[in-house]
């Protein structure tokens, strides 16, 4: 990789904005394709180079490519009319060029392009026929060639660039559920824990309506009606809201803990979170591992205490 | 008024003869960009600014007429190779044949001038 000054670099980099500004308008080249020329133009030029180039070199470089704004020459001096008929017939012929040049890519490379549109028309498809069910299989087979993408671009030792508009779709159809469901599934643990509570509940009613004489009431044995009289005590709030209380307190108790799980493994396994995720945690290294696991694992013992306070006025140990 | 008529004459015909020229440095072997920019570079008049045959080639490759494979290279980054697919075959013997008749025309009209 040659090393250019900041200056050069930058200049560059001016340059290739201009070069995109200019080709924007002509549907039948692509500004990604001109823009990864052009830099390995540069690269050949200076690869001999063991100094950082300069500003200087930069420019004679630049001055032999030309000002890119001469390049789109065909939209000079033409009329409001020949340019809306232009434009409709570019339009019609770029619909043309893209299929046919995508059908090409498929039939005949590069590779990279292949998996890229393939990944995205498995995805349309999966979408498509998701309503009859055989959509989820597209969707998996459009992750798996989003994913070859990644890597034959990573082995490349390219970007995905333009390409991810057309590989991330299917990818992130899979991963980020499969995040969210890694990371959340101990949200599960309310339902049991407002079941829980439920029972308790009932059972206070039943014999406050019992008390009372009111028909429906019932009576349960002195030992269960003195151990839901305590448990409903201990719970803070108003009693209606006892049961979404009771769920919401045991799922973060229950996050917390799988969160500290969680950490410590993505930090003992510090590749793995990114490639299972990809590409929601590409910036990912094993210290967010080790945070995450720090703060879950305060935040467990913070509430294991107010459980045990909980437990104890409830009668529940 | 003159030198605008000439220099949008110039540029037209550089613009076509470029096309073809692209074409005819890829018949029967496969170049990186560099190359071709460099051997159309040495051109006299044809090129005016190295980086126009970039977006020649941006289009030949929509068009289906030129494809590329990327390889390493040892002396430097990795190369873009470009080669004519058979559709660019056929073009380009056609903007030849073209071009010969062109060329034998002009050629002929301009015999026709001497006393």
């Amino acid at each position: 990789m040659t090393a250019f000054t900041p200056e050069a670099e930058a200049r560059l980099e001016e340059y290739l904005r201009q070069v995109r500004a200019a080709v924007a308008r002509d549907p039948e080249v692509s500004p990604d394709e001109i823009e990864a020329d052009l830099r390995e133009h540069v690269e050949t030029e200076f690869h001999t180079a063991i100094r950082p180039v300069t500003l200087t070199e930069m420019e004679a470089v630049l001055v032999r490519l030309g000002p890119p704004e001469n390049w789109a020459t065909a939209a000079a001096g033409r009329s409001a009319k020949d340019v809306v008929v232009g434009d409709l017939t570019a339009l019609g012929r770029w619909f043309r060029t893209r299929t046919r040049g995508v059908l090409s890519t498929l039939w005949r490379g590069p590779e990279d392009w292949r998996l890229a549109y393939l990944a995205f028309g498995l995805f349309c498809l999966g979408v498509l026929t998701a309503i009859v069910g055989i959509g989820v299989l597209f969707l998996l087979a459009s992750y798996v060639m989003g994913r070859a993408a990644t890597e034959l671009a990573k082995e490349k030792g390219t970007t995905l660039g333009a390409r991810r508009w057309l590989v991330y779709p299917g990818v992130l159809v899979v991963s980020v559920p499969l995040f969210l469901a890694v990371m959340l599934w101990p949200l599960a643990a309310a339902a049991p824990a407002s079941e829980f509570v439920e029972s308790y509940e009932r059972v206070a009613r039943d014999t406050e309506l019992h008390e009372r004489g009111v028909r429906g009431g019932f009576k349960h044995p002195p030992e269960r009606v003195e151990q839901a009289r305590r448990m409903m005590a201990a719970i803070p709030g108003p009693r209606d809201w006892s049961e979404p209380v009771a769920g919401i307190f045991a799922a973060v108790g229950a996050l917390a803990l799988w969160w500290t799980v969680v950490g410590v493994a993505m930090w003992a396994f510090p590749k793995w979170p990114q490639v299972v995720f990809h590409p929601l945690l590409d910036g990912y290294d094993g210290w967010h591992g080790v945070k995450l696991a720090a703060v879950a694992g305060v935040a467990f013992l913070i509430w294991l205490g107010f459980a045990t306070r909980f437990a104890e006025a409830a009668g529940l140990t | 008024m003159d030198l605008d008529l000439l220099a949008n004459w110039t540029t037209q015909l550089r613009k076509g003869l470029l096309e073809l020229c692209v074409l005819s440095a890829l018949k029967g072997r496969r170049l990186y960009g560099y190359d071709i920019v460099k051997r159309l570079g040495a051109v006299g008049g044809l090129v005016m600014g190295e980086g126009t045959v970039y977006p020649i080639l941006s289009r030949f490759k929509r068009e289906g007429l030129v494809e590329t494979s990327l390889e390493e290279s040892p002396e430097g980054p990795a190369r873009k190779y470009y080669q004519l697919t058979p559709r660019g075959r056929q073009m380009l013997a056609k903007m030849l044949a073209v071009w010969a008749e062109v060329r034998d025309g002009i050629d002929h009209v301009a015999a026709e001038q001497l006393p």
